[in-house]
């Protein structure tokens, strides 16, 4: 029979080890705290994902939709959130330098809304029982689409069995809505602006793998004309000069589409390629030093849009913050990515 | 020393693995064999469809494929060949004796016209509005229905305008047709609402035309005289001039033909157990013939079915028991994958061409034939 040698000191050894361990494993779980970059400071807790994020003024606005409970709008600033309206939902929000429009689900049904940036005086400018779609301000009105009823309770291939999709307008002042015209798209969209008598218009169908196509409406002759269009649900962005941005699945990728492409309409009126192999799912923001794309990779990243055919430029962010927006000359970041429905919210200037 | 083990395999081993390999070789060749050669549980005859030589086709989905012969996923405007040519909510379709495809491109209010090569043309059209005149500045609205005749002229289901058009060298004209309403007579004195389907009888030598909104197949001669019809029970969009005319009426479930009404129609599902009522041709769009059956695009299934004597077959889509799946994926006829269809036709040999209009493209199905 072999003897079994007792070593005296084993449990010693045993309980440094897991000291040891214990203490590695500690550091390594705090130390991204201390790493965190002190030149973030702090807006607050969000309670739900934020989405359809403006940036006025240097006060952050936008939608929090949470899984339960109600929707809210809300304005954030360094140290600050506060809540500007409740509803069931909050489908879509806008603002411009003094009013802010939303489109929300009441109990009383939908309805377009209108208030000052500080959430007072806020008015219905619409109410019906259709949604209205994709609301933006501009020229002192407010613009949104609404979905004209289709011939036949069936949904059928042919579009002229389908719904339409129709601009409304109405003065941020309040007033009788205007109907303009029709667009041939039968799902969703929204109003992208209105830029020299032309409104630009973006509609998704989603039939997979999905399609988006962007339209110009001349508001004099009430010409509608279909400027690109492109395979998936993507978006798209009309700056406060005019020029449109939209994105496509990547030139050199196959199904399913890991990347993006972005184009802009160029002064003549044609599609001219930019940046391309940006990681899709993600949106594209105008700031002061020009387009730039958060994407939705886990951790996300933000990208300078530039030039056809060279690599997008990766705009640096403090270690452990993930960009969640950028607008004028800030940058919107969410403490933890893992936490996408509920980030703690910073901000930084951009880089 | 530890002795190594004996490597070498004995000769009767070795014989024995090569006889069993070449066993095995010979079930999988075999068995592929009848996988390729199989034929699918009922067949479709010639005739009929684009008036092609007859042909007998070998319907299991094994036995077809799928591709994708004009257009790509995104929509737009263009013409070319093959990908590079672009369409937006592609509908009706229609094959001439030569071989060319003539497509309503409903979104882009145009007419386009696809050699049997695969390149795509502009035919008529040039944005939504109403206008005769030259092919290319004449206007449609939201075509839906396209026919054309053994002289080639091309007929049209102008739907947003409530007319009849007809294109023929080079020039668009209004057959019959004016502003929206139910009224026989000839020209503009006729009265259409929403027509989505045309097809052409070679042996009446008249247009039936499915007058949807009005619930009405019509008739309509080539001089643009309308007269006469019938009543659906619902909204018709498919119509099928052959020996009889048949009609697809999709928010009924109805296919019908002369005075015999089919309505959700079972699909075989191959004895796999599935709910029942998933499994109906519940919204047929479209259909065209087989000498004895029609193919039929059904809105909700993203398939593409052979009907015949009152049951569906499954000949390409992704519609079986436990499911159906939309998207774009060309293969064989069980691993493709459509979008939503609508026009359907047959060019009497080996081709099924549909417009799968939510992804914006013309595919064909390819059947082996004997």
């Amino acid at each position: 029979m072999n003897s079994v040698r007792r070593n005296p000191s084993g449990k010693v050894n045993a309980l440094v080890l897991v000291a040891v361990v214990g203490v590695i494993g500690a550091t390594l779980l705090l130390t991204p705290r201390f790493c965190k970059d002190p030149t973030t400071l702090p807006i607050g807790q969000a309670q739900g994902e934020p989405q359809s994020i403006h940036c006025i003024g240097g006060v952050w606005y936008w939608i929090e939709q949470p899984k339960q409970g109600k929707a809210r709008l809300v304005r954030g600033v360094v140290g600050n959130i506060r809540e500007l309206a409740t509803a069931e939902a909050i489908t879509s929000m806008d603002a411009d330098s003094t009013n802010i429009v939303w489109t929300e689900r009441s109990q009383q049904g939908w309805s377009v809304q209108v208030a000052n940036l500080d959430g007072s005086g806020s008015n219905d400018l619409w109410s019906g029982k259709e949604e209205p779609l994709g609301a933006k301000i501009a020229q002192g009105r407010a613009y949104w689409l609404q979905k004209t009823p289709a011939p036949l309770k069936t949904d059928l291939p042919f579009p002229a069995l389908q719904p339409t999709l129709q601009v409304v307008s109405a003065p941020l002042s309040g007033g009788t809505p205007e109907l303009g015209v029709t667009v041939p798209e039968a799902e969703t969209g929204r109003v992208l602006g209105l830029h020299d008598n032309t409104l630009y218009l973006l509609a998704h169908r989603k039939t997979r793998p999905g399609s988006t196509t962007l339209y110009r409406i001349d508001t004099q002759t009430k010409a509608v004309e279909r400027v690109a269009g492109t395979s998936q649900n993507l978006s798209a962005l009309l700056t406060k000069e005019g020029i449109l941005y939209w994105m496509t699945p990547s030139k050199e990728t196959i199904s399913p589409q890991p990347a993006v492409h972005v184009y802009r309409l160029n002064k003549e009126g044609k599609p001219e390629s930019l940046s391309d192999w940006l990681p899709i799912g993600g949106q594209i923001y105008e700031t002061n030093r020009g387009i730039v794309y958060v994407d939705r990779d886990y951790p996300t990243n933000m990208w300078a849009v530039g030039a056809e055919d060279a690599f997008p430029e990766l705009i640096p962010t403090p270690k452990d913050y993930n960009p969640v927006a950028v607008g004028e000359g800030l940058v919107l970041l969410g403490t933890n990515a893992s936490q996408r429905a509920k980030p703690a919210l910073r901000q930084i200037p951009l880089p | 020393m530890k002795k190594r083990p004996n490597q070498q395999v004995s000769p009767k081993i070795a014989a024995g693995l090569i006889i069993v390999t070449l066993i095995i070789i010979q079930v999988v060749w075999w068995k592929g064999l009848i996988v390729r050669e199989k034929p699918g549980p009922m067949r479709g005859g010639g005739g009929g469809g684009g008036g092609g030589p007859a042909a007998v086709l070998l319907l299991g989905n094994e036995a077809i494929r799928v591709e994708t012969f004009a257009g790509a996923t995104e929509p737009g405007d263009s013409d070319g060949a093959g990908y590079k040519a672009r369409f937006d909510s592609p509908t009706g379709l229609a094959l001439d004796s030569q071989g060319n495809l003539y497509v309503a491109d409903s979104r882009n209010h145009k007419i386009k016209r696809i050699t049997p090569q695969g390149k795509t043309t502009t035919l008529a059209g040039s944005g939504i509005g109403y206008a005769d005149g030259s092919a290319q500045t004449a206007k449609f609205n939201l075509p839906s229905g396209v026919a054309v005749t053994p002289d080639g002229t091309v007929f049209v289901a102008d739907s947003g305008n409530n007319r009849i058009r007809k294109i023929k060298d080079g020039q668009v004209t209004t057959l019959a047709g004016s502003t929206a309403g139910l009224m026989d007579g000839v020209g503009e004195k006729a009265q259409f609402r929403t027509p989505c389907g045309i097809s052409y009888s070679p042996t009446t030598k008249l247009l039936y035309v499915s007058d949807t909104m009005n619930r009405q197949v019509r008739t309509l001669d080539l001089t643009g005289k309308v007269s006469g019809g019938w009543q659906t029970t619902t909204h018709p969009t498919g119509v099928l001039a052959g020996s009889q005319i048949v009609t697809a009426v999709p928010d009924s479930g109805l296919i019908v033909q002369g005075g015999t009404t089919l309505s959700n129609i079972p699909i075989d599902t191959q004895g796999k157990e599935t709910k029942q009522s998933d499994f109906l041709i519940s919204h047929p769009v479209a259909l065209c013939s087989a000498t004895d059956g029609w193919f039929v695009t059904d809105s909700v299934h993203h398939a593409v079915f052979f009907v015949k004597s009152g049951k569906a077959e499954v000949v390409a889509g992704q519609c079986k028991a436990g499911g159906v799946v939309d998207g774009w994926h060309d293969g064989k006829g069980n691993h493709c994958t459509f979008g939503s269809l609508s026009g359907v036709v047959w060019d009497g040999k080996s081709r099924v061409y549909v417009s799968d209009t939510s992804n914006n493209m013309i595919r064909f199905l390819e059947f082996k034939s004997q």
